[in-house]
């Protein structure tokens, strides 16, 4: 346990750094597939201070883990829709519609 | 003290976030994704979480990295005026403004991280001491099946609404079309762009490969490592294997797509309400029956979340009124 | 188990089974198990109120699991009147989109646009089970999952509005799942250091605790991503377009009720999972302050607006500061804490109670104005009203809730916060709440008083369609809204003992 409270710090870190330029990133960028990315590289970050905290004890605590792999699936989930979205709207861009609609 | 390795993974980690978050080009912060996906499933490996690390292998690097690499190779230069332009003046503003805040907030969340006083998690002994009660051998996927069976449910209803979601920003709402009971979607029928030939036969090979795999970590999941999600995600892949390399699966799409979605989450709501019956609470299940309950449940997920996975990218095309 | 704890357990999974259900079914018959679904919700709803009402606290322990291995839900006091809500304007609009399919948005058919979107049924039953499961949940990461259920369904509806809604749902959903994550990291901070997830036993562990920094900074993630999803000012401005682009069934949907899930959840990390911490002030100030410049900045935007949706919309950003107004009062001062704090929490939730129902009857209305005149210019609009007098009569009544006139929930609301402003003597808090009611009188009467005026005599009056039966059948369903606006002023005294049950002191 107590060697590894380092690594456990190390990788808490690295997720911070992660979660905290990818909030930053979103707020500043336009470029909507840029947006989604960095808001998925905030939600891997805050998985990753999830799994070091997991590793905290010995073996690596499940219901942590557990909690990762949903964390995981909604940011598949969320990532989807926006991903669709992105593309009905450039496709929007590429060939405006006709006045017709609505 | 850390070591080397950790150090080097770390600072790698690191670098590839910058690399999919700094560059302007779409096709190298998609890029730089897939690589971060890679890396932080090794990082889950040094963490001795290995179910995790093959959800971020399957899930996070394959699905994940391949929906935006998808999206940035079908349109690499976002259209529509000044996608990607910073503001005409002071263009090196923003830039120094967030790495100044982002700089800043990290220091303060890491001096609150090393003054914690760590306390470890409660649940350790129930949830080796009630093991047993849930039917499975696999601790993980006790707690997403048995102890936390609740938060999978919810999880899995998400999945299957993102489903409905993006079926619905789709021709005919996404449901059945006019004057049948058929899914309605276009995306079925389109043709996908033509694939070079040797691409398409290894498709076709892998992809059985990619369904036994997929299986063995279905099954593998009450006894080791493995369970309903990670065997989705590689299906998922599999399909998404097949329609690439143009093999017609459209009947399967039409026919069932529909009722595979909702499968899963229809027979985990019932399974549930096996407990109310009995006098037990919600989501209870008796040690005799546990076993049979929790592995329909989570054979009927695995199929609805392959199911959902694959929508996500069936109906990425765009329908053609939109273009 | 009793029949209040199956409740609990199956006011969030009914709907779900309902919404996967009407995935597969053809499409009269998905519209038909819409409505038994959210009878039946309505129906299921009443067991937790009587329990809650008799002074008992429902609790169901979820697979027989403890905390904190396991999940516990409880139906406390905060639970049981967001539940009635929920089913009393869920049941209202669940009958406006059964009759009016028009409202629930286009979708894209082989030729072209059509009104009526088949998918609204799974999507809004799905939100419907997300927001009771927000309302229910006693565990932290459970309260994510269901916060994400809400958001990701919410964005979808705003996206049933065809092609100009879009871009405001991708903007929503940037910002929705944006606050989630940033309340998972606030999670995982409060993990780190009480090794549980359910909120009693956090709240236990965190009051043993020596140094109040860890526990701060993970509520003020927690906040700042919560603030973002309920769209305090200066994080409101995806509110507007989503709101007003989104369908006519959906709007009310979203700010009715949406948006009271993250403020429950808000009421939840300061009230039940953190325990007063030191150097919290400056927090709770903040929001006082941010609430302040919501309530006035709100008011002055929506009387700037030449469309109705868009107004009521910017309504809603105004509404919404009132209830931070209160954060600061939440705090224990040097005077007789806990009954000034029960006092402004009973009045945050009376305000959000009242706006619940009256913002869904406006929504609706407005919504109906649109789908039937095919806009929403007010200027287009004028004496729309001659021909809706039931309409007209629902909205004044509804605009009587917003206002805060008594004997509306928002008066009782306003008028505990305003006692407790005075025992607290932040006077400030008196101006602001004044000021806003003057200045919602205001661009209340600019959105209704064209309706009421004598048309212009143009040949392309709205009047040339008759109203149809069904149409009169959705005018009722803003009536039910207008009158239940006003009736449950009467429950106010009520409501307070409601809130006793199961609340943190």
């Amino acid at each position: 346990m107590e060697a590894g409270i380092d690594i456990v710090s190390w990788y808490l870190l690295i997720g911070t750094v992660m979660t905290i330029f990818g909030i930053v990133r979103l707020l500043l960028v336009r470029d909507l597939l840029a947006r989604l990315i960095a808001l998925d590289v905030t939600g891997i970050g805050v998985l990753v201070s999830l799994v070091a905290l997991a590793a905290r004890s010995e073996p690596t605590d499940p219901v942590l883990q557990a909690l990762v792999i949903t964390g995981l699936v909604i940011a598949v989930a969320f990532t989807g829709l926006g991903a669709v979205l992105i593309r009905r709207l450039e496709g929007l861009q590429e060939d405006p519609p006709r006045g017709d609609h609505q | 003290m850390i070591s080397l390795l950790d150090l080097g993974l770390g600072l790698a980690v690191l670098a590839v976030t910058g690399l999919s978050l700094i560059p302007r080009s779409r096709l190298v912060i998609s890029m730089g994704f897939l690589v971060l996906g890679v890396l932080v499933a090794i990082v889950w490996l040094r963490l001795n979480s290995l179910d995790v690390a093959l959800a971020e292998a399957a899930i996070g690097t394959g699905l994940l990295s391949g929906l935006m690499v998808w999206l940035a190779v079908r349109s690499p230069v976002p259209p529509g005026a000044g996608g990607m332009e910073s503001s005409p003046r002071l263009p090196w503003l923003r830039p120094v403004l967030g790495l100044i805040s982002g700089t800043a907030l990290t220091v303060v969340a890491a001096a609150v991280w090393m003054r914690a006083e760590h306390q470890l998690p409660a649940w350790r002994e129930p949830a080796e001491t009630q093991l047993p009660a849930s039917g499975v051998e696999h601790q993980i996927t006790g707690v997403l099946l048995a102890f936390r069976a609740y938060d999978t449910l919810l999880e899995s209803g998400i999945l299957m609404l993102t489903a409905a979601a993006v079926l619905a920003l789709s021709r005919n709402g996404g449901l059945s079309g006019e004057g049948t009971r058929q899914l309605g979607i276009h995306q079925i029928d389109s043709p996908m762009p033509p694939v070079p030939s040797a691409l398409a036969w290894a498709a076709r090979m892998l992809a059985p490969a990619l369904v036994l795999l997929g299986l063995w970590l279905l099954f593998a999941g009450s006894t080791d490592s493995g369970g309903a999600f990670q065997s989705g995600a590689v299906l998922a892949a599999a399909l998404i294997m097949l329609r690439s390399a143009q093999v017609d699966i459209s009947v399967f799409t039409a026919h069932w797509l529909r009722p595979l979605l909702v499968g899963g989450v229809v027979v985990f709501v019932l399974a549930g309400l096996l407990g109310p019956v009995l006098g037990l609470p919600w989501l209870s299940w008796e040690p005799e029956w546990a076993f049979a309950a929790v592995l329909s449940v989570e054979v009927l997920l695995t199929a609805g979340i392959t199911t959902g996975l694959y929508t996500l990218f069936l109906t990425l095309e765009n329908p053609e009124g939109v273009r | 188990m009793t029949l209040a704890q199956f409740s609990l357990g199956a006011l969030a999974l009914v709907p779900l089974l309902g919404a996967a259900l009407t995935m597969v079914l053809p499409h009269p018959a998905r519209r038909a198990l819409g409505v038994v679904t959210s009878l039946l919700i309505a129906g299921l709803t009443v067991p937790v109120m009587i329990s809650v009402i008799s002074g008992e606290l429902p609790e169901l322990v979820l697979g027989g699991f403890e905390a904190p291995l396991g999940i516990h839900l409880r139906g406390d006091g905060l639970a049981a009147v967001f539940l009635g809500v929920t089913s009393l304007v869920g049941v209202t609009i669940t009958g406006y989109a059964a009759v009016l399919p028009k409202s629930t948005g286009t979708y894209l058919s082989s030729t072209a646009w059509v009104p009526g979107h088949p998918g609204f049924w799974p999507l809004w039953l799905g939100c419907w089970s997300g927001l009771n499961a927000v309302y229910l949940s006693g565990d932290l990461f459970n309260l994510y999952v269901s916060l994400e259920l809400v958001g990701l369904t919410a964005v979808a509806l705003v996206a049933l509005g065809g092609r100009s809604s879009w871009e405001p749902a991708l903007r929503y959903l940037f910002i929705a799942v944006l606050g989630s994550l940033m309340f998972l990291a606030g999670v995982g901070l409060l993990v780190s250091v009480t090794g549980t997830l359910d909120l009693q036993q956090t709240r236990g562990e965190l009051e043993g605790l020596e140094d109040p920094t860890l526990p701060l900074l993970a509520l003020t993630l927690m906040t700042v991503g919560l603030a973002m999803k309920v769209a305090l000012l200066p994080m409101h401005r995806w509110l507007v377009p989503a709101h007003s682009a989104a369908p006519s069934a959906v709007s009310p949907i979203l700010s009715g009720l949406v948006i009271k899930a993250a403020m429950v959840v808000m009421l939840r990390c300061w009230l039940w999972a953190v325990p007063v911490l030191q150097g919290s002030e400056w927090l709770a100030w903040m929001l006082g302050a941010l609430g302040a410049a919501g309530v006035l900045i709100g008011s002055v935007l929506a009387l700037r607006q030449d469309r109705l949706k868009p107004l009521v919309a910017y309504s809603t950003v105004a509404q919404i500061g009132y209830w931070f107004l209160a954060f600061p009062l939440l705090l224990p001062g040097e005077n007789d804490a806990a009954q000034l704090a029960s006092g402004a929490y009973g009045g945050v939730v009376a305000m959000a109670v009242g706006h619940a129902i009256a913002k869904a009857g406006l929504f609706t209305a407005a919504g109906f104005l649109k789908d039937r005149c095919g806009t929403d210019e007010m200027s287009a609009l004028r004496g729309a009203g001659a021909h809706h007098p039931v309409l007209i009569l629902a909205m004044g009544m509804c605009a009587v809730g917003l206002l805060g006139l008594p004997i509306s929930l928002g008066f009782s609301g306003k008028w505990q916060l305003a006692t407790a402003a005075v025992a607290a003597e932040h006077w400030w808090v008196i101006l602001v709440v004044a000021a806003g009611t003057l200045l919602s009188a205001a661009y209340m009467l600019r959105g209704i008083a064209p309706l009421l005026l004598q048309a212009e005599i143009a040949e392309d009056a709205p009047a040339a369609s008759p109203v149809s039966v069904r149409e009169r059948v959705g005018e009722i369903a803003v009536l039910v809204l207008g009158v239940a606006t006003i009736c449950t002023g009467l429950l106010g005294a009520g409501l307070s003992d409601l809130l006793e049950v199961g609340s943190w002191w």
